[in-house]
């Protein structure tokens, strides 16, 4: 991550001013002027996750009693069958027994806002609110392949499923959204090998456990999905782990908190004592000495209901890879907090890669708005309130984190994604 | 006038194909207040179909039916119908089942007491005042079928319709409930008709016996009067000469001058 | 028409002679108070043989699966790790972490209110539809092609349709059990035999009259036919529904033991899903029972 440069900063700092007003100016309520302090306007929220460990800020969050810290005493946080009951539920609010908000992949909110994925193509405006954590998902392969040599290259895999589509046979590959963060994870690896993945495999959703139970009875060649799946799947041999994501992409964005767009513009302070509540929480779940409480807590029947195994090694960086390798690699374990809350911070530059990448395989428009559609949606400015509120010391957010680097070499230039979207060689553009 | 009046009537069921059956043809027949008419015949004559007419149940195609003066095209409860099976409603007590039929007649006219008596009255007539309580069920055919009676009565009917029924019924309990019936008649003093296949009921019950000729277009063959005293004992009447004659004067009817053919289709 | 008193024709009922009453000995013993007796009736009859049945069946499963590696877990292993969801069915450990006996109730609300519905609409509709054969021949083939639609199916449709969760959840149940009952109820009403057909004439029922006295009590043993089948259907569609939509109903407690593959923990809730079920077959069956005084069995 390269620093921003000093001079730009204050410029970048008053540009995420005026977005701010300018979007809170775009809500029915008058003046927009945010009170750094004040009683929120509800005293609960209803936020949704899903069991993998990147929804752990939500939960401790609410174990550990940050949310009733910040007046928000009546919080509800509900386990969620699957990301489309996710999406349902974000659509329905509420007040229509559904969610306000929660633990979402994060190109979702994109998709939702432009309508792509949801019913009818009807528009669901969300807002991004802040990451919720950075890497730690993983790439499995099925046992059959482990002598292959596939990792962090797939290329072994191309000929492997030549010869399985010359016999007539289907490559069923996982992920667990179409345009979310596996999805995209998936088709980055397996292009970066030589494999197109919309003509050379069956690329389809899941459920994790459906991943497993498959691969368990060789109807799956591979997935990429959370964890403790891919520890659960070492741990009962039925395949490894053929890279965990940070090493395609080290620190790379993944879930984030996002909120319909109604609730924050209508519930503005609520909001923000939400963040704050997450932010200490992320803060609690980064340190190493808390990892264990964080694993038991979460095993419970109440939130993730999984055992502790399952949980506790991957979030240290403890990898058993399941073919013969383990490493001790802390800078590969997921990320809550980052240096300052650098992976809190919902850096637009990484909305921007998501929305290109969605571009690239034809899950939005080639001549969509990007820039529009992101500050449309990122709400950084939000996070840069409840963090100065916190005492934090914001002086090193901005809106763009540098320009990203791939583990093949490639790089995205913030400024620049349509010459991302060029360099690139396999696509499936609309 | 007669009180019920069968006027060339005639009857037609359409068929599949737009072509008609001819069921009954030309019936004519005067009834008296208070007569036993027992209509007789072979299978497939139209007799059941002759006592919907009147009963309403169906209607004529030809001709008219006329009861006191007035024409009858409509089922009712003064032409009340005892069937072959009981047709009780099985979920209702014995009690309920005449009930039904009360409350509906006199629902205005008696009181709620006034019309607990008269249908303990009713079945009193039928000697089941005792099962009054008890379902259908747990009743025998012979009782099921004295409680039909006893509802057809309760109704207070100008003519009561019986159709075969004991036809369901073993020889002892149709002999019980012939007498019955016999009793009824004379207490009450109504016009009773009653289809029946068995010659010596119909000799013993009537005051005239309807002969019906052959289906299709059945019609009125012949009418035998009986002149025998009431009441009439089954056992001394079984070697009255009276009776003997006119119990063969019947068979001859049915088995001689028109034999059963089965029908060719 | 007078009725005088009427002088039984058959012959009075003699008394039965008394018999010579015996002196018995005083030390006679009295005879047994029935009630033990009737219970331990009662409890070889219909108690022990299903006792003895399933003991069985379980000393069976024990015994092939008991060996290490099974796929399947064995009683004692369902037992060892999720016996406590048997034994403490309404404990409360947090909001999401709630006993089995909670969870069916909460999904058996559902169940109340859809089937509820579905029974009153279902029953009017069946009752409306049997008295036509024009209707019937017109609706038929159109009823048999939705019944077939899995409850699951309906559930995105319902979700957009109402675009709030909870009433789309007891209309996925009531669309679910309406099916047989509109279908049996339109047999029952068929099936009015002529005979009570031809009572109604002579006693010139009107409609209402009809349908109260006559179509309902004769088409009971079909319509409470249609009712248990619906009841069934209904159980099953809300644990189906459960298993989409989420929440703390039975039905999203074993999708999320399968997303954890905690086994034995479905095990235990298959066994209270089926007691459930049961209990609700039997609950429809005798309010028939009642409801007909005992006409249909």
């Amino acid at each position: 991550m390269t620093l921003i440069h000093p001079t730009r900063r204050k410029l970048l700092q008053s540009f995420s001013g005026i977005a701010a007003t300018a979007a809170a100016a775009r809500t029915l309520l008058p003046g927009g002027a945010w009170a750094a302090t004040g009683t929120p306007e509800v005293t609960g929220a209803t936020l949704g996750f899903i069991a993998l460990t990147d929804s752990a800020p939500l939960i401790i969050a609410q174990e550990k009693g940050f949310y009733a810290k910040h007046g928000m005493t009546e919080m509800r946080i509900e386990k969620q069958a699957s990301w489309g009951a996710t999406r349902d539920n974000m659509n329905l609010g509420s007040s229509g027994g559904g969610i306000d908000g929660g633990h979402i992949l994060r190109p979702k909110t994109h998709l939702y806002t432009t309508g792509s994925v949801m019913q009818n193509n009807n528009p669901l405006p969300i807002y991004t609110l802040m990451g919720l954590n950075e890497q730690c998902q993983g790439i499995s392969v099925t046992q059959d392949y482990a002598e292959s040599g596939v990792g962090l290259d797939s290329s072994p895999l191309k000929d492997i499923f030549a010869a399985k589509r010359a016999a007539g046979e289907e490559i069923p590959v996982a992920m667990t959204f179409p345009g979310g963060t596996h999805d995209l994870w998936i088709r980055y690896w397996l292009a970066a090998g030589g494999i197109d993945p919309t003509t050379e495999v069956d690329l389809i959703v899941v459920p994790p456990a459906q991943m497993v139970a498959n691969m368990k009875v060789g109807n799956m060649e591979a997935f990429c999905v959370g964890e403790p799946w891919n520890e659960q799947l070492v741990n009962q041999r039925i395949g490894f782990t053929a890279c965990t994501t940070g090493e395609l992409w080290q620190n790379h964005p993944e879930k984030v908190l996002g909120m319909r767009a109604d609730w924050v513009d209508s519930h503005p302070i609520a909001t923000k004592a939400i963040l704050m509540a997450v932010m200490e929480a992320q803060m609690w779940c980064e340190e190493a000495a808390n990892k264990d409480e964080m694993s038991e807590i979460l095993s419970k029947r109440q939130w993730y209901n999984v055992p502790v195994a399952d949980i506790a090694a991957r979030i240290k960086g403890e990898i058993n890879y399941g073919n013969g390798r383990e490493e001790n690699r802390p800078d590969l374990a997921m990320r809550f907090w980052g240096e300052n809350g650098s992976a809190s911070f919902p850096w637009k530059s990484l909305d921007t890669w998501f929305v290109t990448e969605n571009k690239r395989w034809g899950y939005l428009p080639g001549d969509l708005d990007t820039a529009a559609l992101v500050n449309e949606t990122n709400r950084s400015d939000l996070w840069i309130e409840a963090a100065t509120d916190l005492g934090l010391d914001t002086s090193a957010m901005g809106d763009s984190r540098g320009v990203e680097t791939f583990f093949d070499g490639v790089s995205f230039d913030p400024a620049d994604p349509d010459g991302y979207l060029d360099s690139l060689a396999i696509k499936t553009m609309v | 006038m007669s009180y019920l009046k069968i006027d060339h009537v005639s009857k037609s069921f359409p068929l599949a194909g737009g072509r008609e059956a001819l069921v009954l043809d030309d019936i004519r027949l005067n009834i008296d207040k208070g007569e036993f008419i027992s209509v007789i015949g072979h299978s497939g004559c139209g007799k059941s179909t002759l006592l919907n007419l009147i009963g309403g149940l169906t209607e004529v195609t030809k001709g008219g039916i006329i009861l006191e003066g007035r024409e009858v095209n409509a089922p009712g409860p003064d032409r009340a119908i005892v069937f072959q099976n009981h047709s009780l409603l099985p979920w209702l007590s014995v009690y309920d089942n005449v009930k039904m039929g009360v409350q509906k007649v006199f629902g205005k006219t008696k009181n709620r007491a006034e019309r607990h008596d008269w249908i303990m009255e009713n079945l009193d007539l039928v000697q089941m005042a005792h099962a009054a309580d008890k379902r259908p069920g747990e009743i025998s055919g012979g009782m099921k079928q004295r409680v039909g009676i006893a509802r057809a009565l309760a109704m207070e009917p100008k003519i009561l319709l019986l159709d075969e029924p004991f036809g369901a019924l073993d020889a002892l309990t149709r002999a019980h409930l012939q007498d019955a019936v016999m009793d009824i008649h004379a207490r009450l003093k109504n016009t009773m008709i009653m289809i029946t296949h068995d010659v010596d009921e119909a000799v013993l019950l009537a005051d005239r016996i309807v002969m019906m000729t052959n289906g299709p277009a059945a019609t009125i063959g012949e009418v035998l009067e009986i002149n025998l005293d009431r009441p009439r004992d089954r056992i001394a009447l079984a070697s009255h000469p009276e009776y003997v004659r006119n119990r063969e004067a019947l068979l001859r009817f049915l088995y001689e001058r028109h034999r059963f053919v089965e029908a060719a289709e | 028409m007078n009725v005088t008193a009427l002088k039984s024709k058959t012959a009075p009922a003699t008394q039965p002679k008394q018999a010579e009453t015996k002196v018995l000995p005083v030390n006679a013993k009295k005879p047994d108070s029935q009630w033990p007796g009737r219970v331990k009736t009662i409890f070889l009859a219909n108690i022990l043989p299903p006792v003895i049945v399933v003991a069985s069946l379980l000393a069976l499963w024990q015994l092939v699966l008991s060996g290490g590696g099974a796929s399947l877990p064995s009683p004692l292993e369902i037992w060892q790790q999720s016996g406590d969801l048997i034994l403490e069915p309404f404990y409360v450990a947090g909001t999401q972490d709630i006993g089995l006996g909670w969870r069916v109730l909460t999904s058996l609300e559902r169940v109340a209110v859809g089937f509820g519905l579905a029974a009153f609409v279902g029953v009017a509709v069946g009752a409306v539809i049997g008295q036509s054969q024009w209707l019937m021949r017109g609706v038929d083939p159109l009823f048999q092609i939705l019944r077939t639609v899995p409850p699951l199916a309906w559930l995105p449709i319902s979700l957009a349709a109402f675009m709030d969760s909870r009433p789309s959840a007891i209309f996925v149940i009531f669309i679910t059990a309406i099916w047989p009952i509109i279908i049996n109820t339109t047999a029952g009403v068929r099936a009015i035999p002529q005979d009570y057909r031809n009572i109604a004439a002579v006693l010139r029922l009107n409609q209402f009259e009809f349908f109260t006295k006559i179509m309902v009590p004769s088409a009971a043993p079909y319509i409470f036919s249609g009712l248990r089948i619906g009841v069934g259907l209904a159980w099953l569609a809300i644990v189906a529904a459960e298993m989409l939509t989420g929440g703390v109903g039975i039905g999203f407690f074993i999708w999320d033991a399968w997303n954890s593959s905690k086994l034995t923990d479905i095990f235990v809730a298959l066994l209270y899903i089926g007691v459930t079920g049961f209990v609700l077959d039997r609950l429809v069956a005798y309010i028939g029972q009642v409801v007909s005084r005992g006409t249909i069995t």
